[in-house]
């Protein structure tokens, strides 16, 4: 009875104009996978620099020095620059994967030696969550593991440059 | 030394401790398999225009004495050619130039001396869209302004299922030119794109420096080593193995995602390339001073300019990569907007560096046997100086775009074994519809060069598809 009322008052209330939605969808529909879009070369900069040295790409002057005198003072703007190197090439991934080989051999980051590593498993999964944002699932975990078993030239920075070098990585 | 030669030259002669070691040989991978015809083409554009006056007219001098000579090839220039005529407060620094080659290269091949950029604007983008698709095309400067219909590397790569690095297009220039490697055209696109690099951009010093965290350098201490990229081949193969296993739960890129992205099997010979140059403590591989071309430093090494450093990074890909299709586009030239002196000089330059191109692979026996090398100047030169920068002599800088005679009278020099020798032709009374030159076109070459690697059908249904006039075979070049 009084859902009837309620109808009845509310037509008594209701306007006479009517509106038409277009259907909608809002994201993906369900089961279908994100196509991801690559970063450009100024976001990867920015990222890997954060993620690798904790800061942000900055600009100095890079020193030369000869029998302390100085030979040369170059203005290094490491954000400009290296997207300069990384646009100079149609895909710029072989030159991503260098630059954060180099980054990784660099003086402002420090990488376990394998040996010192005594929970591979725990090192990949960090490294997965600090990098992707989330665990490794089950196969890519013992992917990573089997192989920093099996093969000697897997180790933590083999870990960190596979990481990097994928599409998770490298899609926005 | 500035910011600028450092650029070009890395630290080399700044101190003792710096090595200088000469270039190793590089590496020769076992090129794709590829159902190609097995033969290989090379479009090298001369880009910023260059004009018939300087060129074959010699009307400043033998500019280009490696590839023409030194005495004119078209009359109404000047009658004899001597050395470039340079005012004396452009000479300096001085060239460095190997002796120019006793028998010019045009003896060697067919040099076409009236060829016609015939339409679209004669602007650098546009002028090398033509040459990369043989089509005329007012594109846009904008990053990504893709040509409309496929380029000569998508045409190769859809037709025979070739890798992208059996198609490189290696450029001075960066930031627009970048698009050029790949279409719009919906039955091509990026998946069919070859691999573009910059040379100048990427094959630098300071990549290493940054990347390796020193900000200061110490020439006289013991570690006092150029920074490198450490190269390890097992790490390198150990981590790509592991990113291809998170790619296979990852979904491919977008395929409107505006980047190329390559086959991991080419991005991997790609990296392998890099990795070796900048694991190099001297620097060398970056630019080769045996390399003999671009300008004299006061320590008596060479500064190369982008025009030498861009051919001695494509003689480098040639050697390792072995493809079928490449486009080279050379700039330096167009520096005559405010410098003729240095437009004068920069035909010396080119003209060097693509003499020695020819050479290198003359000197490799599957790519001598193989290759056809055309070079032609993207478009020429308005025939008004604009008034800049006058020398001593008088002269100024010259612009190019609005499209006078100057501009769009052109020539082509091809070289090759498919390739008539000892042939300077004009041709005149060619026909087609739509053809008002009555002359060969750029359009021309490039058809020429398809038909080299049998993808002028193809390009001549993709044109016309598309509504635009295709080019001609020249058949007076071919044997």
């Amino acid at each position: 009875m009084n859902r009837l009322a309620i109808a009845l008052v509310l037509a008594a209330a209701s306007c006479t104009t009517t509106y038409d939605y277009a259907p909608t969808i809002a994201g993906n529909p369900e089961g279908a996978d994100r196509a991801p879009r690559g970063k450009t070369s100024s976001q990867f900069v920015r990222d890997v620099y954060a993620d690798l040295l904790g800061r942000s790409p900055e600009a100095y002057t890079f020193t030369v020095t000869s029998s302390g005198v100085t030979q040369l003072a170059l203005p290094v703007d490491e954000q400009a620059d290296l997207v300069t190197v990384l646009d100079g090439i149609g895909d710029g991934l072989p030159m991503r994967n260098l630059l954060v080989n180099g980054l990784l051999h660099s003086k402002e980051v420090t990488i376990a030696d394998k040996a010192s590593v005594t929970d591979p498993r725990a090192f990949i999964r960090q490294q997965f969550t600090r990098l992707l944002g989330r665990e490794p699932n089950a196969y890519e975990l013992r992917g990573f593991a089997d192989a920093w078993s099996q093969d000697p030239a897997v180790g933590p920075r083999t870990i960190i440059r596979a990481i990097i070098g994928s599409r998770a990585y490298q899609s926005q | 030394m500035n910011r600028r030669s450092f650029l070009k030259t890395g630290l080399a002669g700044v101190g003792a401790a710096v090595a200088t070691t000469a270039v190793a040989p590089y590496g020769r991978l076992c090129r794709a398999a590829a159902a190609t015809t097995g033969k290989r083409v090379i479009i090298v554009g001369i880009g910023g225009g260059l004009r018939l006056r300087e060129s074959l007219g010699m009307a400043e001098g033998a500019t280009m004495p490696n590839l023409f000579g030194t005495a004119p090839l078209v009359p109404g220039f000047g009658t004899a050619a001597g050395a470039p005529r340079i005012a004396p407060e452009y000479k300096a620094p001085a060239l460095v130039l190997p002796a120019p080659r006793a028998t010019p290269l045009y003896t060697q091949g067919t040099l076409v001396t009236n060829l016609r950029y015939a339409d679209g604007p004669p602007g650098h983008l546009q002028g090398h869209g033509c040459l990369l698709s043989g089509y005329y095309n007012k594109l846009e400067n904008r990053a990504d302004a893709h040509l409309p219909v496929p380029t000569v590397f998508e045409l190769h790569r859809q037709r025979t299922g070739a890798p992208a690095s059996d198609a490189w297009y290696v450029s001075v220039i960066g930031g627009f030119y970048r698009a050029l490697i790949t279409s719009d055209h919906p039955a091509y696109g990026s998946r069919f794109a070859g691999v573009y690099l910059q040379p100048p951009g990427v094959m630098q010093p300071l990549a290493p420096i940054i990347v390796s965290g020193q900000r200061t350098l110490d020439l006289g201490a013991a570690n006092g080593a150029l920074p490198t990229i450490p190269s390890n081949p097992a790490e390198d193969a150990a981590a790509a193995r592991l990113t291809g296993m998170l790619d296979g739960n990852t979904p491919a890129f977008a395929g409107t995602d505006a980047t190329v992205h390559l086959a991991d099997t080419d991005n991997a010979r790609i990296q392998a390339h890099l990795a070796e140059l900048y694991s190099d403590a001297s620097y060398d591989r970056l630019f080769s001073q045996s390399f003999g071309i671009g300008l004299a430093r006061p320590d008596h090494r060479i500064d190369p300019t982008s025009d030498a450093r861009t051919i001695y990074h494509a003689e480098r890909v040639l050697a390792r990569f072995r493809p079928s299709v490449m486009a080279i586009t050379l700039l330096d030239v167009d520096t005559c907007h405010a410098d003729f002196n240095g437009y004068l000089r920069a035909q010396q330059l080119a003209d060097a560096a693509v003499a020695h191109l020819w050479d290198f692979i003359q000197a490799d026996p599957e790519l001598r046997d193989t290759t056809t090398m055309l070079v032609l100047p993207e478009h020429g030169r308005h025939l008004d100086s604009n008034g800049n920068n006058p020398d001593s002599y008088g002269r100024s800088g010259i612009d190019h775009g609005k499209g006078d005679d100057g501009d769009r009278d052109v020539w082509m020099l091809a070289l090759g074994p498919d390739i008539k020798r000892n042939n300077v032709i004009a041709p005149t009374g060619i026909s087609q519809p739509g053809r008002g030159s009555g002359r060969y076109e750029t359009i021309d070459a490039v058809m020429t060069a398809m038909q080299v690697l049998g993808h002028d059908g193809a390009m001549t249904s993709e044109l016309t598809a598309y509504g635009a006039r295709p080019g001609l075979v020249i058949p007076e070049v071919m044997r």
